[in-house]
């Protein structure tokens, strides 16, 4: 089969051309089986992460913005700054509720102690969600809806009351830490 | 011509670069076999030469980024599989100089022509060291300087092993015992 033979020089020189011509000549290989279905969900798995990547600091920079807008809010026009106005005596009561958290928290008794970092970070979380709340509350002008809102907001207010209740070191106990919410039972 | 000199267009590059599934097909169906022949021949293990071929193009995926287009596409991706091998070949700790036994089977050929088998038995019974620059000057068309610059060693370390490997592929064929080898 003349394809299958080469002409080789009898020369020992280390540029053997004839070598390089018959080494050349020979046939490619074929893998055992193909790389191409793990290399397309390499890269499909690589595109995600990419999409990822660059969306991630413009959701962050959203997050940021939606609280800040929120703490404004409730700086400004809070949605608790006018039980009186509603005919609802439910959410009358909740809305009261909420003001005496908020007064509680506002006073004294839990202001100037210092926070360990798990507290003030689980406060600050806490925070943040009453702000949303705010927003929402803000927004809505369904009584169903709002009362549901300043529901959630009740339980959050009390969740932060007794984080703040736990800086004091007195009553760091085991019952104090138990208090904390759920969600923020850090180790 | 080296079997890697396969010219890409721009487009697919470009495409390529924005994870486009079609541009990377297109581009692996032209080089698999290019890429795992190379890494076959350097490393002498075709289990370990699917895990180049599979390492070197994603690699390229995640490299394509960095290719300035200055130079052969092609050129790139080679030069991508060869690293990828010699990495390989430092991890066997293998000895640079170190020759395999001589096949009996080659020893015993004395008719008057080279077959194919024979010259890839030949390769077989080099040294990966010596196989990888025997490969990479005559077939890939490489410099001493290249060959040295891959191997993180001199020119004359080069230059010795292709002269030690191609004497020995000639022995192996006996081609200097008066045997010659017609078309």
């Amino acid at each position: 089969m003349p394809d299958d033979r080469f002409e080789l020089s009898p020369a020992g020189d280390a540029d053997d051309a004839p070598l390089r011509e018959a080494l050349r000549a020979l046939p490619l290989q074929a893998p055992p089986h193909s790389a191409l279905p793990d290399l397309k969900a390499r890269l499909a798995q690589r595109k995600r992460a990419r999409g990822l990547r660059r969306w991630l600091p413009l959701a962050a920079a959203a997050a940021v913005g939606v609280v800040a807008l929120s703490l404004l809010l409730r700086r400004g026009a809070t949605p608790d700054a006018a039980p009186e106005a509603t005919a609802d005596p439910e959410l009358a009561a909740l809305i009261a509720q909420n003001q005496v958290y908020e007064s509680a928290l506002r006073s004294t008794a839990f202001g100037g102690r210092a926070l360990s970092a798990r507290d003030a970070l689980a406060g600050a979380e806490i925070e943040d969600l009453i702000g949303m709340l705010d927003l929402e509350l803000s927004a809505t002008g369904d009584a169903a809806q709002a009362r549901d809102l300043w529901q959630q907001r009740l339980v959050l207010m009390q969740e932060l009351a007794a984080v703040r209740a736990n800086a004091a070191p007195a009553r760091m106990t085991a019952h104090n830490a138990q208090a904390l919410p759920a969600s923020w039972q850090l180790n | 011509m080296t079997s890697f000199a396969i010219d890409i267009p721009a487009s697919t590059i470009a495409r390529l670069r924005d994870g486009d599934e079609k541009a990377l097909e297109q581009v692996y169906r032209l080089f698999e076999r290019p890429v795992f022949t190379l890494a076959w021949r350097l490393l002498g293990d075709r289990d370990e030469a699917q895990e180049v071929l599979h390492d070197a193009m994603l690699a390229l995926i995640d490299r394509i980024g960095q290719y300035r287009g200055d130079a052969p596409f092609w050129g790139w991706l080679r030069q991508i599989c060869v690293n990828e091998s010699l990495m390989r070949l430092r991890k066997r700790r293998l000895d640079y100089v170190e020759e395999l036994p001589e096949p009996e089977a080659v020893a015993r050929q004395l008719e008057p022509a080279i077959e194919r088998a024979d010259l890839e038995r030949a390769l077989e019974g080099l040294s990966p060291t010596a196989r990888s620059v025997v490969w990479l000057y005559y077939v890939e068309g490489w410099t001493h300087e290249e060959i040295a610059r891959s191997f993180d060693r001199t020119v004359s370390f080069s230059k010795t092993q292709l002269s030690r490997g191609t004497r020995k592929l000639r022995d192996l064929l006996q081609l200097d015992q008066g045997v010659r080898a017609y078309a």
